[in-house]
């Protein structure tokens, strides 16, 4: 982690006698004030708050309505991707209901932890540190006991179906919830701004999700100028899910690529499944519903995650 | 023979034009103009005086040169003079004291320029009649006004509290004839990073002491000392009102600020990043101001007192934050001797929770709303809101504080108190704390936790820093340079949630010092 260089001793090479003087002072110096309480501390009673502080707890940063639950699965694909695969790894975490602006890569999630260094002694007063998006599949594997999820991530194989997933998958979800305007306006925003639900504020971040998706699609795509049409990008979102089931299907049906457990593709299928399935989208976006649960064997590993791991 | 006498022609012809007659003969024509006009002024203010228990009543009172301004706005401003004089009883003294207050009045409004001149003359179809010397005279009064550019363009630089800015200024005066001011402004800064506003000011009712100000504003600011820039954009409006010396001013405005905490550094702390986000400010504010000072940059006399209270997000107000904060202020300047001053100043603050409307009990205040105090111009010998809980490097702010300062002034040998130069030696200090739980409580209520960080607020040692320094009191800021050294500071250097002190020198720009 970077240091701000802002030191009140360092400032210039001081006189020697200069330099002598500042040392005697401060005179006096007084044990440091407890930082301001959040809204979860303010909640606690005064012994569950002992036990929270001293179990130096990971957070988990993510979109999410609802903060007293980590069970509770975020309605933001990025977010439930690893949201879901810290469970499966078996990291022991909380989650707290936040927005792009607090993440140091500019979107959600990232995970804060405490230092490993850290003796009990000192009390709660540590800095925590920042596990940024990119570094976090690192620290997982640094961090959390070994997996028999063996899958070779770098196959060309694995990258290309994990395109399918980040790309007519997440197109169609960004389609469906973001530019149709019903769920635009009964799903996205109210969600999206639930800490601010209030005119003009929900009309500004609405405009700008849905410039942010178009502009997505578009990139994705590689159409500069016009957006693909929905019909358009659903077909391909449905060929995907095909693409999906086989895969699925011809390694046993369980986790995907034959895997004794479940890993991280299982975990950012799951991210999109579980979402289509279980936020009643309607408009354009029943088209990606329905062709969804054409794929029984998607739909039962999506139940199968959500039952083991956010039930 | 006519060569010489033609020569001499030329010569006083080219005396007469030189540089230095002509200086002279107009010095001379000047003063001779300034003694008559001295002398008729003192004939004037002699008839005046020996006249002034004169009755008399306004026939009329005509303002020339507002063809701009509206005659209803005019005619209010001299209605007072009219119906003073309509009550009867009224004296030619009575009469000048009217008129230089509707003067004055025209000239608070900032639509003429300044030095209004006034004539009093009877109606031309008056004539004396001498033998009833005691029937009140009719006088027209003529005030001779010149309207101010209705256009202003300015572009400059700025020192502001602790922070330089360039700005582009706009303003349309009397908008609509009535005083009314539209002031557009947009702003680029070393810590508020960009400021656009929008200000249009109305008089209420033409009066020089009520006005009525709407406002939109978009800023962004850096708090670099709490890791994170801060965006705001929204709506003031404000309705102020003075008495009629300027001495206690009070206001009441609205508020809605949409505020987003963003551009956080990679080592801000989990407490500033917790609050990272958007979030809605809707609040009321009274502010009062009772300022007797003889001058608020370098005072050498007088007291001011400011309270502001200010309530958001409960009821109607909506929001996404709800809390009542509260602020005193009280700051004196005594002279001494010699040109020695001492000035103090005490304040204090409170940022008590609310339940927002439609949420089951309070939540805790958030770092855009709690109290920041430290810096060159607040608590000296301290960073930018060093004062106070912190995290890592950013000052986390507080939900209850006390600061005061205590500091004498000396003017500089030599240049004496005519100058804006002092050298001052001050002490000062503070202490600010975020709710606090008591410990011996399970499950805490706001009311609980507010008595016990009060009390720990006034019981415990306060957080004090002392030093030396040179003031410079320019009319539009106070310039300071100090030489600072921590006396009591919580926790050392370094260690997680030390308060942040200055050691050694300080500068500080700004309005307002305490």
């Amino acid at each position: 982690m970077a240091n701000r260089q802002d030191g009140s001793s360092s400032i210039f090479r001081a006189p020697q006698f200069i330099r002598r003087l500042f040392d005697h002072f401060p005179l006096i110096t007084y044990p440091v004030d407890p930082p301001p309480m959040s809204a979860q501390e303010l909640a606690m009673t005064t012994r569950q708050l002992q036990a929270f502080h001293s179990s130096g707890v990971n957070t988990l940063y993510i979109f999410t309505e609802d903060s007293d639950s980590d069970q509770v699965a975020s309605f933001n694909p990025a977010c439930l991707k690893w949201q879901t695969y810290l469970k499966i790894r078996g990291i022991n975490f909380t989650t707290i209901p936040s927005n792009n602006h607090a993440s140091p890569s500019g979107s959600l999630p990232f995970l804060t932890v405490s230092p490993p260094s850290s003796s009990s002694s000192e009390r709660q007063r540590i800095q925590r540190t920042v596990i940024p998006v990119a570094k976090l599949a690192q620290w997982v594997e640094d961090n959390a006991p070994g997996t028999v999820n063996t899958v070779d991530t770098e196959g060309a194989d694995y990258r290309a179906f994990l395109s399918l997933v980040e790309g007519a998958v997440r197109d169609a979800w960004l389609y469906a919830l973001y530019i149709d305007p019903i769920n635009l306006s009964n799903i996205t925003i109210p969600k999206y701004t639930s800490t601010t639900p209030l005119w003009p504020i929900t009309h500004f971040l609405g405009n700008q999700m849905r410039q942010a998706a178009i502009d997505s699609i578009k990139k994705s795509t590689s159409s500069e100028s016009t957006l693909p049409t929905g019909e358009e990008i659903y077909t391909k979102a449905n060929e995907a899910f095909s693409a999906l089931s086989t895969l699925l299907n011809s390694t046993g049906n369980t986790w995907f690529f034959g895997a004794d457990e479940a890993g991280m593709f299982d975990a950012s299928v799951f991210a999109y499944t579980y979402l289509i399935l279980s936020l009643e989208i309607s408009g354009s976006g029943e088209v990606l519903v329905e062709s969804l649960y054409k794929f029984k064997n998607l739909v039962e590993h999506s139940e199968r995650i959500r039952r083991r791991w956010f039930s | 023979m006519a060569a010489g006498g033609s020569g001499d022609v030329f010569d006083i012809l080219k005396g007469a034009s030189s540089p230095d007659a002509v200086a002279n003969r107009q010095a001379a024509q000047k003063a001779y103009d300034e003694a008559i006009s001295m002398k008729a002024q003192r004939r004037a203010a002699e008839t005046i005086q020996e006249h002034s228990s004169q009755p008399v009543y306004f026939d009329s009172i005509t303002i020339l040169g507002a063809p701009r301004t509206r005659r209803s706005f005019l005619e209010r401003l001299v209605k007072p003079a009219l119906d003073r004089s309509d009550q009867g009883d009224f004296t030619l003294k009575d009469a000048l004291r009217e008129l230089s207050k509707a003067i004055n009045g025209l000239q608070h409004f900032e639509i003429f320029q300044p030095n209004i001149p006034f004539y009093i003359d009877t109606p031309t179809d008056y004539s004396y009649d001498p033998k009833t010397p005691n029937n009140p005279i009719p006088l027209s009064a003529v005030i001779k006004v010149k309207e101010k550019g209705r256009v202003l363009l300015k572009s400059g630089t700025d020192l502001g509290n602790t922070e330089g800015s360039a700005y582009v200024q706009g303003t349309v005066r009397n908008v609509f004839g009535g005083a009314e001011f539209l002031h557009v402004s947009a702003s680029k800064g070393t810590r508020t990073r960009s400021a656009y506003d929008a200000t249009f000011t109305t008089p209420i009712n033409s009066s020089p002491l009520a006005a009525i100000e709407l406002k939109g504003l978009s800023t962004a600011r850096d708090n670099a000392h709490s890791g994170h820039s801060e965006l705001s954009n929204g709506f003031i409006g404000t309705v102020r009102w003075a008495t009629p010396a300027y001495k206690l001013k009070q206001s009441i405005s609205y508020e809605g600020l949409w505020r987003t905490l963003t551009s956080l550094h990679d080592d801000t702390s989990d407490p500033v990043r917790r609050d990272a986000g958007d979030s809605m400010k809707s609040a009321i504010t009274h502010l009062l101001t009772r300022d007797t000072r003889d001058n608020p940059i370098l005072p050498s006399s007088g007291t001011l007192l400011r309270l502001r209270n200010s309530i958001a997000g409960i009821g109607p107000l909506k929001g996404t934050v709800a809390h009542w904060r509260s602020e005193a202020e009280s700051a004196l300047a005594y002279p001494l001797f010699k040109g020695v001053t001492v000035s103090s100043s005490v304040r204090g603050g409170i940022l008590y929770p609310l339940t927002l409307s439609g949420d089951a009990g309070p939540k805790p205040s958030t770092i855009a709303d709690r109290f920041h105090i430290g810096g060159a111009n607040d608590v000296r010998g301290f960073q930018t809101g060093g004062l106070g809980p912190h995290s890592g490097k950013d000052s986390l702010g507080g939900d209850a504080y006390v600061a005061g300062s205590l500091g004498l002034l000396f003017p500089f040998p030599r240049v004496g108190t005519d100058s804006r130069l002092r050298f001052q030696a001050f002490i000062n200090g503070g202490r600010l704390l975020a709710l606090e739980r008591p410990p011996d409580v399970q499950d805490m209520n706001i009311a609980q936790g507010m008595k016990y960080t009060i009390s720990r607020l006034l019981t415990e040692a306060p957080s004090l820093a002392a030093g030396v320094g040179i003031v410079y009191g320019h009319p539009v800021a106070r310039f300071e340079l100090n030489f600072c050294l921590p006396i009591g500071v919580r926790g050392t250097y370094g260690e997680e949630g030390a308060e942040r002190a200055r050691k050694g020198l300080q500068f500080g720009v700004g309005v307002e010092f305490s």
